[in-house]
């Protein structure tokens, strides 16, 4: 199994510490699998270029879905999160979207 | 003082298997008996020779010296003596590797079958990571990069480890089961599918309650980070101490971790 960053650029610099808000959500997002697909669904404020503020909750969903959209200094978004990504592999997503939107 | 000896074919490169051996802390814990490594202030190595319902335990003080064709590791330990001399003979499809123990110390005439065991049981540990080891390094321009990337990323520091991932790709996903002192094991059977020097191993239990990274080079452990509910432990490798204190960290992850590998793609 492959996962491409599909950016070879650096990362969308951070102000805070996205691995810890991932680690926080893990164990939803291990309980979701069972009973659907398991996404998740926050808000990032991005501020010229940086990351400032992530807030981020798990919720399910029946099939996979992604989709993001900025709205002035926020950048909404969800995202599928599949356990066997990992948190890396999430994180690598989440990147990517607020690296195309932010 | 007991002898006991063995003998084995293996099928690696000669440098493959100096390596190995040549790496004396990774080495000497891939040993059958030894329950504790100490790097502080030389190597030491804690081993506990099971026989009947007795177990001899001791401390050795390990010192390794080696010349063309053999390597030495004398144990000096409070109550014994422990030497394993290991001899290369050098064939074109495969390796002879001649082992001999030698012991003398308390218990010395009761450990014969422990001894033998344990002389098996090394020549066994050579074998597999001898055999698991990548045959040919990759491209030498792509290797120093690695290299660059690899030592820049401090487990400390999360922006390097988002800047490692975003030039990196993952190779392996899976659910593992990690036993005692088995993390080392387990990098070595995903070495044995994956052509990369530098690796980035992620583990995390269901629950999240506990979790590891690390990040290696060769079988160099370049940084690692255990979490529990204790707590993050973070150490990044910068001298044979740091080291010491890494293989330690290595025997708290145990249980039942989804793991993933990512590897470098290479290009800045």
């Amino acid at each position: 199994m492959t996962a491409e960053t599909g950016r070879s650029a650096g990362s969308t610099p951070w102000d805070i510490d996205p691995f810890e808000e991932l680690y926080r959500l893990w164990k939803a997002i291990t309980e979701g699998i069972q009973l659907g697909m398991p996404h998740i669904v926050g808000r990032a404020r991005v501020e010229e270029g940086r990351v400032s503020g992530l807030e981020m909750n798990v919720i399910l969903h029946e099939t996979e879905t992604e989709l993001s959209f900025k709205d002035g200094d926020y950048v909404y978004f969800i995202i599928p999160a599949k356990p066997e990504e990992g948190i890396e592999g999430i994180y690598v997503r989440l990147d990517k979207i607020l690296g195309d939107r932010g | 003082m007991k002898r006991k000896g063995t003998s084995i074919k293996i099928e690696a490169p000669k440098d493959s298997i100096e390596a190995v051996l040549r790496d004396v802390p990774g080495f000497v814990t891939n040993w059958p008996y030894v329950v504790r490594i100490s790097m502080r202030d030389g190597l030491k190595a804690e081993i506990m020779m099971p026989r009947f319902v007795f177990r001899f335990r001791d401390t050795y003080r390990v010192e390794y010296h080696s010349d063309y064709n053999s390597h030495i590791y004398d144990g000096t330990g409070d109550r014994g003596h422990l030497t394993l001399v290991i001899t290369l003979k050098e064939w074109q499809k495969y390796v002879d590797v001649v082992l001999e123990l030698s012991y003398k110390g308390k218990g010395e005439f009761w450990l014969g079958k422990t001894l033998q065991d344990f002389v098996e049981k090394v020549g066994k540990a050579v074998k597999e990571l001898a055999e698991s080891r990548p045959i040919k390094a990759p491209e030498p321009t792509a290797t120093s990069s690695d290299d660059g990337i690899a030592a820049g990323v401090d487990f400390s520091n999360p922006m390097s480890v988002a800047e490692f991932l975003s030039k990196s790709q993952m190779v392996h996903s899976g659910l593992h089961v990690i036993s005692a002192e088995g993390l080392l094991g387990l990098i070595g059977e995903l070495r044995g599918n994956i052509r990369s020097n530098v690796l980035y191993i992620s583990g995390i239990t269901n629950d999240g309650t506990r979790s590891f990274k690390v990040l290696l080079n060769g079988s160099r452990v370049l940084a690692i980070e255990f979490r529990d509910k204790n707590g993050t432990e973070v150490i990044k490798v910068e001298d044979d101490e740091d080291a010491g204190k890494a293989l330690e960290l290595t025997k708290k992850v145990q249980g039942a971790y989804m793991v993933n590998v990512w590897v470098p793609v290479g290009g800045v």
